[in-house]
């Protein structure tokens, strides 16, 4: 007789709602049932609630793996180890079962509703836990299950309670030991409910579905469907089998999604371990990300494209079930002083960091990924390097691409110019470099200038246009140089390097002050010079120690004005920390945590509660003060972050026959921007 | 639909609303909301979307029972208009008074 087992593993489905006509479901639990011994063994009890004659009470419900299409036939009984906590309980078997429809609440059929009484010539459940099994066998009605179906079993008792007390009652199950051995099979009368295992007994057998437990492909992959947040569970291991679990999604627009596979956080317990593909000819990886094991990860996605996930065995776990949840990230509207921080893997999203919380609020799908970049006070343009395309990618308020300039096969630096309101550029050639400048509007300054130095890491130009402030973010110890751009030559050097600290950014303000970052790459030190224009310096702040390597050193980003900037660095392995600093003193004015998700996966610990979305560990970042309304851009239908410069005060007032809008200043006055009427309307005086 | 045209109030009658008809033209979406006294009640209604040009006077179902009601009309994006001819508010007593 093909036999099951109720495992109290996470039920593959579980129906929101109970069928069986019981009149308590409170306290009742939900758990799997399968040909696999699977799961230890427990007991699960519940006391009723009423001690009226004939109340139903549901113990335990069971769901089986997805079906195979078939009809159903024969007989079901059970042995399962049960008990009632006093003579007087009178407690009898009520048991109903049924088919779903997929996985959904919709009932395709009722395959057993049978209740037993002492009028029956029924036994009474023992109050020395026993094996105990139907009266009789019992005939199924022949339902026809469709492919993806669950049989689903609710167990309980309908008490005839005599005592006028309310009892409790019991039911076993689990197949196997806390060592993971698998447990013998329960008969009827036996009292080892602990060390045998209970069955379900169907006649006519299940048929469950083939493509659960086979090794899977790609092209054989579960369909996850096109939903953004959705959850359920799979499984890569049962009775020492091991599977490759391949899944395949097909977001139906373009997001930022959340992705986690997980299990249990208990050492020496399955930990799933997840690749992430797309399929273009062949199986490509994406952004780098090699595998999540356990922790979430953060996935941009292109509607209607297939994305796969390949969840390996990652060990013999025996069973090795997770559970997967797919969420869509945050698209909150942006605000002033909200962080940007793009990654440096290609293809991964830049990072919108609420200026507040130091949560992510929003992300730019489509962003370059590098590891330098800069944006315009002015302006609000952002310049900054692709390695995917070797280009800087220039980028107007709303996130929308306004030039490409290609030939950067060699990182270059970018620092923005407050003075000069453009980008300055150094190209490394080797033995020189190009300096060169991007404009506003993304085109390339025709004026060009020659550094005969060979590296040139932090690199900044004073607001005159004439002077480069360098060095080359390698040699500890080393002065900050100076080179006359219109000259070509070097001049004596700006202010003098920090035995054993190499530079990492250097940030001139409008006032010609100046910024430099210096790390230790020995202790991790970190700390931050302040000068005047002729590098006398004027202050020096220790922020801490940044636990990463000088290749992930610290960084700097201008701040809204003078009166503050901003630095970026790691308080441990798994925290990017973003603190605005007053510019002369040097006071934290505000501490944003961000979690760091590096490879798009999170680079904390694996925990039951971890972050969905964070941002990469050693990227420029950049303080947006110029942000506004959130529309779709980008070209490619993405719901993304965009920006309109509006002077709210500077509405033009002029008679305009027919004219449906208002028309607004740009914060420039040098044009003008119509936008809606707030919101006009016409309301009836009150009637009746 | 049984309907009643009145002129000035019916004084504290609990009034049924049950439909708006419109000869209207415009562009866009037309957000229609129903108060009570003061505001205290409302009822959004599902959009219109109004034509520039059009034969029709469309009717718009509600379901509001107050003693005295508002209509509004709004939109709330750029460049929608709208512009009425005629506006009839449909709408029958259903009881007296509330409880003394």
């Amino acid at each position: 007789m093909p036999t099951f087992y109720p495992n109290g593993f996470t039920a593959p489905y579980t129906p929101p709602t109970w069928k069986g006509g019981w009149d308590q479901t409170s306290g009742a639990t939900t758990a799997m049932f399968d040909s696999n011994k699977i799961g230890q063994i427990a007991t699960a009890t519940v006391a009723q609630t009423s001690s009226a004659l004939g109340w139903k009470v549901a113990v335990s419900r069971f769901v089986s793996r997805t079906l195979a299409p078939q009809t159903f036939s024969g007989t079901f009984d059970f042995i399962l180890g049960l008990s009632e906590n006093n003579a007087g309980a009178n407690f009898y078997t009520k048991i109903y079962i049924y088919v779903t429809q997929g996985n959904t609440d919709a009932v395709r059929g009722v395959l057993l509703d049978y209740t037993e009484s002492a009028a029956g010539g029924a036994t009474e459940w023992p109050t020395t836990a026993a094996g105990v099994a139907l009266q009789a066998a019992q005939t199924l009605a022949s339902i026809g299950a469709l492919e993806g179906d669950h049989v689903v079993i609710e167990f309980g008792y309908s008490s005839e309670n005599v005592s006028g007390i309310n009892r409790s009652g019991s039911c076993r199950r689990g197949n196997r030991t806390t060592s993971e051995t698998a447990l013998g099979d329960l008969t009827v009368g036996s009292t080892s409910v602990t060390t045998l295992t209970g069955s379900f007994n169907f006649s006519g057998g299940i048929v469950l579905s083939t493509t659960e437990f086979t090794n899977l492909t790609w092209e054989t992959s579960e369909d996850l469907g096109t939903a953004i947040e959705f959850s359920g569970s799979g499984i890569a291991n049962v009775n020492d089998a091991t599977y490759d679990r391949w899944y395949k999604w097909t977001p139906a627009v373009s997001s930022v999604v959340g992705i986690w596979f997980f299990s249990d956080v208990a050492v020496g317990t399955y930990r799933p371990s997840v690749q992430m593909y797309t399929v273009s000819g062949s199986v490509v990886s994406i952004g780098n990300m090699l595998e999540a094991v356990n922790v979430p990860f953060q996935l941009p996605t292109v509607a209607a494209t297939s994305y796969y996930f390949k969840v390996a065995t990652n060990g013999n776990f025996n069973p090795a079930a997770f559970t997967y949840d797919f969420l869509g990230a945050p698209t909150s509207q942006i605000s002033v002083g909200s962080i940007l921080i793009n990654d440096d893997s290609t293809g991964l999203p830049g990072a919108i960091i609420s200026p507040t919380t130091g949560e992510i609020i929003n992300f730019v799908r489509d962003m370059a990924a590098g590891e330098t970049g800069d944006i315009l006070r002015a302006s609000g343009v952002m310049a900054l390097y692709d390695f995917g395309s070797s280009s800087i990618i220039v980028y107007d308020v709303d996130f929308d691409i306004i030039a490409t300039i290609a030939g950067h096969s060699v990182e270059p630096e970018i620092r923005a110019n407050i003075g000069q309101n453009r980008f300055y550029i150094a190209k490394d050639n080797g033995a020189t470099h190009t300096i060169s400048m991007i404009l506003p509007d993304g085109t390339v300054s025709g004026t060009t200038y020659t550094m005969t130095i060979t590296n040139i890491k932090p690199f900044a130009v004073t607001n005159d246009g004439l002077y480069a402030l360098h060095s080359d973010g390698i040699t500890t110890g080393q002065a900050i140089k100076k080179w006359d751009l219109i000259n070509a030559t070097a001049l004596a050097d700006f202010a003098p390097g920090i035995v054993g600290y190499r530079s990492n950014d250097i940030l001139i303000l409008s006032d010609n002050t100046v910024l430099i970052s210096f790390f230790k790459n020995a202790t991790n030190e970190f700390v931050i010079r302040y000068y005047d224009s002729l590098g006398n310096q004027l202050n020096e702040y220790n922020i801490g120690l940044s636990t990463r390597a000088s290749s992930i050193a610290p960084r700097l980003s201008y701040g809204l004005d003078d009166a503050s900037f901003y630095v970026f660095w790691h308080p441990d392995f798994s925290t990017n920390r973003i603190q605005q600093i007053n510019t002369t003193t040097g006071a934290v004015l505000s501490t944003l945590d961000n979690p760091e998700f590096e490879f798009a996966t999170w680079a904390g610990t694996e925990t039951a509660t971890p972050p969905r979305f964070g941002s990469s560990n050693s990227c420029p970042f950049m303080v947006l003060g110029q942000v506004g309304a959130i529309t779709t851009s980008n070209g490619d239908g993405t719901l993304i972050i965009s920006a309109v410069i509006i002077n709210a005060a500077s509405g033009i007032y002029k008679l305009v026959p027919l004219k449906r809008n208002d028309t607004l200043w740009t914060e420039d006055f040098e044009s003008t921007q119509d936008v809606k009427i707030p919101r006009p309307y016409a309301k009836t005086s009150y009637i009746g | 639909m049984a309907s009643t045209a009145r002129e000035g109030s019916a004084g504290e009658s609990i009034s049924h609303f049950n439909g708006i008809r419109m000869r209207i033209i415009g562009s866009g979406n037309l957000d229609i909301t129903l108060y009570s006294l003061d505001d205290v009640k409302s009822q959004t209604l599902n959009p219109l979307v109004m034509q520039a040009t059009t034969n029709i006077q469309p009717l718009k179902k509600c379901n509001f029972m107050q003693q005295r009601a508002a209509v509004e009309f709004s939109t709330d994006e750029i460049n929608e208009y709208f512009r009425f001819n005629r506006i009839i508010i449909f709408s029958r007593p259903v009881f007296a008074n509330y409880p003394g």
